[in-house]
């Protein structure tokens, strides 16, 4: 990190290894995985002067209302009475204008509400987000932006857990600068990362290799080449994958785990060339995890263990994914020989 | 007597209180701590209540939690296709929760039927200050679709027990409608069922005869 041009496939590597749990490095090393920042250290400094005037410029175009007051300012119940004022006025015929001024009023505060319900409720008994008006205030403007800048995906549930992780860490920064920037800096990586997994949140891609099911299907068709046994037998009982690994896909596992254990997790995932791919391996490690008790278990019993995953610690079943990965791996006794008995 | 199993489905919008009701329910006072921020739920999950029924029977009720949001409504119809009833909750505070339950109530018709018993619940009465809903609105519209309404607290545990008791009396009385005297073994009833399994063009032997 020290050099002039940083080489980011050797970051990859160092990163994926994990990096200890309060290191002050991180939220600069997931800013150059997310590709928010350059490799060239030179060009810091300007890129994120640029990047951040272009986020406060979406901040005025979006959020902020004709009296120049932020839409946030107002408390919700202000909203939806002043929109009653405005469609009472309205009653008469509307121009074209009035009218698209009026729906588009309409479906941001609907949009911001959903959001607003969302960031209340994530994380939250995390002192970090219990705490932290401005934070949550920052996290939904991000979501509202993006929903707004991305109409096509609009916000989906799950989006709030996977800025949730992002934003923790940058918002963390020891460095008070960069931690004081967190806000502009966690939108670009956000949507960065949004680029490679909105797919699984647009609806009507949901049939296609690329969209929700294709992911889930692909989970269930690795258990079945992995695991036989294990995959029969949750057939059987009639365990639709969809029952367990929507949330571990939409949300990148941020979940299943505590935050520090999502973290390091993260670490790994995002040093991967590959993260759809590994994030399925990882899913297919965690059922593999526990197979044992899987077998002895009905629907309600294995449904319940996966919707609930036990504790577990994310540097083995990182090591066991790794392993899975390997092209001569087509057999989960490889694993359980190497790594658990 | 055998026990009776039965499938309900709890539908909302987002944040109305379906995951809490559900874990008020089922666990009750063991619920350690009521989370006024309950996470938002991203794909169904469900657990198992025993209860009995007036008759003197016991039933198992599998009660599945659904997502609220829109995104997730594709994957509706696995949950509630073969349910025996439905909970659709609403917040008391919010009136777009409440328009949504018009929507589950038209889905759920047009996709399962008429059989589906369904209950309409008013949460968070514990919040009455704020209400949105006026109460004649949604207790007519209820009652204009053949829903039961009723008021429920997660919070408080308020109405709960009642709200599931009487949907699963209403699921055991359907069910033994639609059986039929087959399954209850009753003579002299409605002889036209009795023909439909006498009936030539169908021969296949019904389970539910049995």
């Amino acid at each position: 990190l020290a050099t002039d041009v940083i080489n980011k496939s050797k970051l990859r590597e160092v990163a994926s290894r994990g990096l200890s749990e309060s290191s002050p490095l991180r939220p600069l090393v997931w800013r150059l995985l997310l590709e928010y920042l350059p490799s060239d250290r030179r060009e810091w400094v300007s890129h994120v002067r640029c990047q951040r005037a272009l986020y406060h410029q979406f901040v005025r175009e979006f959020t902020i209302c004709e009296s120049g007051h932020s839409i946030w300012a107002q408390a919700d119940h202000e909203v939806a009475s002043r929109a009653s004022v405005v469609m009472d006025i309205y009653q008469g015929p509307m121009t074209t204008h009035q009218s698209s001024m009026w729906t588009q009023k309409q479906h941001d505060y609907v949009l911001r509400k959903e959001i607003h319900k969302d960031i209340m409720r994530t994380h939250p008994d995390h002192h970090f987000f219990e705490g932290g008006t401005l934070r949550r205030q920052s996290m939904e403007r991000i979501l509202f932006i993006y929903a707004k800048l991305n109409p096509g995906v609009r916000y989906v549930q799950g989006m709030n857990e996977v800025l949730g992780t992002i934003f923790y860490v940058l918002a963390s920064d020891s460095n008070e600068e960069w931690g004081a920037n967190a806000e502009p800096d966690a939108f670009f990586c956000f949507t960065n990362i949004m680029a490679e997994m909105r797919d699984v949140y647009i609806h009507s891609l949901d049939n296609s290799d690329a969209g929700l099911s294709g992911k889930m299907s692909r989970l269930n068709a690795l258990l079945q080449q992995h695991d036989p046994e294990l995959w029969r037998h949750l057939d059987k009982n009639q365990l639709d994958p969809s029952y367990y690994s929507l949330r571990w896909i939409t949300t990148l596992l941020a979940r299943e785990f505590t935050l520090i254990d999502t973290i390091r997790l993260w670490d790994t995932i995002l040093s991967e060339i590959s993260r759809v791919d590994f994030l399925c391996h990882f899913c297919l490690t965690m059922i593999l995890a526990q197979r044992e008790t899987l077998l002895a278990g009905d629907f309600s019993f294995c449904l319940y263990l996966l919707q609930n995953y036990p504790a577990s610690d994310p540097n083995v079943l990182l090591k066991q994914t790794h392993i899975l990965q390997r092209p001569n791996a087509n057999d989960y006794r490889l694993i359980s020989n190497t790594w658990w008995t | 007597m055998p026990i009776a199993r039965f499938k309900v489905v709890l539908l909302g919008e987002g944040r109305v209180g379906k995951t809490s009701i559900l874990l008020r329910y089922v666990k009750g006072e063991r619920v350690p701590a009521y989370s006024d921020r309950q996470v938002s739920t991203l794909q169904a999950s469900y657990l198992d209540k025993r209860l009995s029924l007036r008759a003197g029977q016991s039933a198992s009720l599998s009660i599945w939690d659904t997502a609220g949001q829109e995104r997730f409504h594709a994957l509706g119809p696995i949950y509630y296709r073969d349910a025996d009833g439905a909970l659709l909750v609403y917040d008391i505070t919010d009136f777009e929760s409440f328009q949504k339950v018009r929507k589950w109530v038209r889905e759920l018709r047009q996709i399962v039927g008429q059989e589906i018993a369904i209950t309409i619940a008013g949460n968070k009465v514990d919040l009455e200050s704020s209400r949105a809903v006026p109460e004649a609105e949604a207790l007519d519209y209820a009652a204009s679709v053949g829903a039961t309404h009723v008021y429920t607290s997660a919070k408080l545990n308020k109405g709960l027990e009642d709200a599931f008791a009487e949907l699963s009396e209403r699921m055991a009385t359907r069910r033994n409608e639609t059986r039929g005297p087959g399954a209850a073994g009753l003579p002299g009833a409605k002889r036209s069922s009795i023909s439909i399994v006498d009936d030539p063009v169908a021969p296949k032997k019904k389970d539910s005869c049995c």
